[in-house]
């Protein structure tokens, strides 16, 4: 049966337990205070940071693609592209990649910004450096319209990763993304750490991989939460 | 089998469509593999001018490969 506690001038609150159920307790605190809403927790504690996004489709050539998890799996692909990953949701984003086959070595997987199921092919400036085992260092500027680039390994284990920060997609002004990838394979370990500016005016809701052989990983992307 | 396979999740369940390339796509399938061709080659031009350079100037100095490597300590 219900408890009401009228207030002194107006309104009421209202105890009331479940119409069935167990025996239970509720323990008031200790102390003066004012009880807080499910609003007012959702919104004290709802977490800062990384948030996981789900792209709301995707698009495969050659191979497999699925998304599961908030993480899109691909096997054996030329390009996966990730639709309605970028929204008006988060400002930033970072987008992690890991390759765990293909079918050559060597090879750069390359991304493209997309928008409404095209991707952007122009406007890119890459300043990067790139470093490999062998000894060798080029730092330059390179004239490619990508962004991100990561060598492909048919090794097995090889470590071949890659991470991007990307600023602003969604947003109508142009788009800054910096990535740092890494690939050790039988060749060599190869770094390539880019800043990508994309020169267009304009707002994109994802992004495509692709390749001039067929690779095989995961994407994961995830919003910088506020 | 079609080019391109796309899955909506949007849908419940998710919408599946099989499509072949546009024209517009296939055109940047295209441009990106001469693209690769073009700067494979420009790479091993340099790559061979390097060599040549390189080479030209141990001539000059009368060195070997090999005392490069020990002018440098190792690192060549």
């Amino acid at each position: 049966m219900p408890v009401k506690i009228n207030g002194s001038t107006s309104g009421s609150v209202t105890l009331a337990a479940p119409a069935t159920g167990s025996d239970v307790t509720l323990t008031l605190p200790a102390a003066t205070g004012t009880a807080a809403t499910t609003a007012n927790v959702t919104s004290a504690v709802a977490p800062m940071g990384l948030v996981a996004v789900a792209p709301t489709s995707i698009a495969n050539s050659g191979g497999s693609a699925s998304l599961s998890n908030y993480t899109v799996s691909f096997s054996g692909v030329s390009s996966v592209s990730l639709n309605g990953v970028f929204s008006g949701d988060y400002d930033n984003y970072r987008v992690l990649v890991t390759l765990t086959g293909a079918g050559a070595d060597n090879n750069t997987v390359n991304f493209r910004l997309r928008s409404a199921g095209s991707d952007s092919s122009a406007n890119y400036t890459v300043t990067g450096y790139q470093s490999f085992s062998g000894g060798l260092s080029n730092q330059s500027d390179i004239s490619v319209n990508q962004f991100g680039p990561i060598n492909t390994s048919t090794t097995t284990n090889a470590i071949v990763t890659m991470s991007a920060d990307v600023f602003g997609p969604n947003a109508s002004r142009y788009t800054a993304i910096h990535s740092l990838g890494l690939t050790h394979n039988a060749t060599a370990v190869f770094v390539k750490s880019n800043t990508v500016s994309h020169a267009v005016a304009s707002a994109y809701d994802g992004f495509t991989a692709y390749c001039a052989v067929t690779f095989t990983g995961t994407i994961s992307v995830y919003g910088y939460k506020k | 089998m079609a080019d391109v396979t796309e899955i909506d999740y949007t849908t419940d369940p998710p919408t599946v469509t099989e499509r072949d390339f546009t024209d517009a796509e296939r055109a940047q399938i295209a441009a990106d593999a001469q693209a690769a061709v073009d700067a494979a080659a420009a790479a091993e031009a340099k790559a061979v001018a390097d060599a040549a350079a390189r080479a030209a100037v141990l001539e000059r100095l009368g060195l070997t490969e090999d005392e490069v490597v020990v002018l440098l300590g190792g690192v060549s």
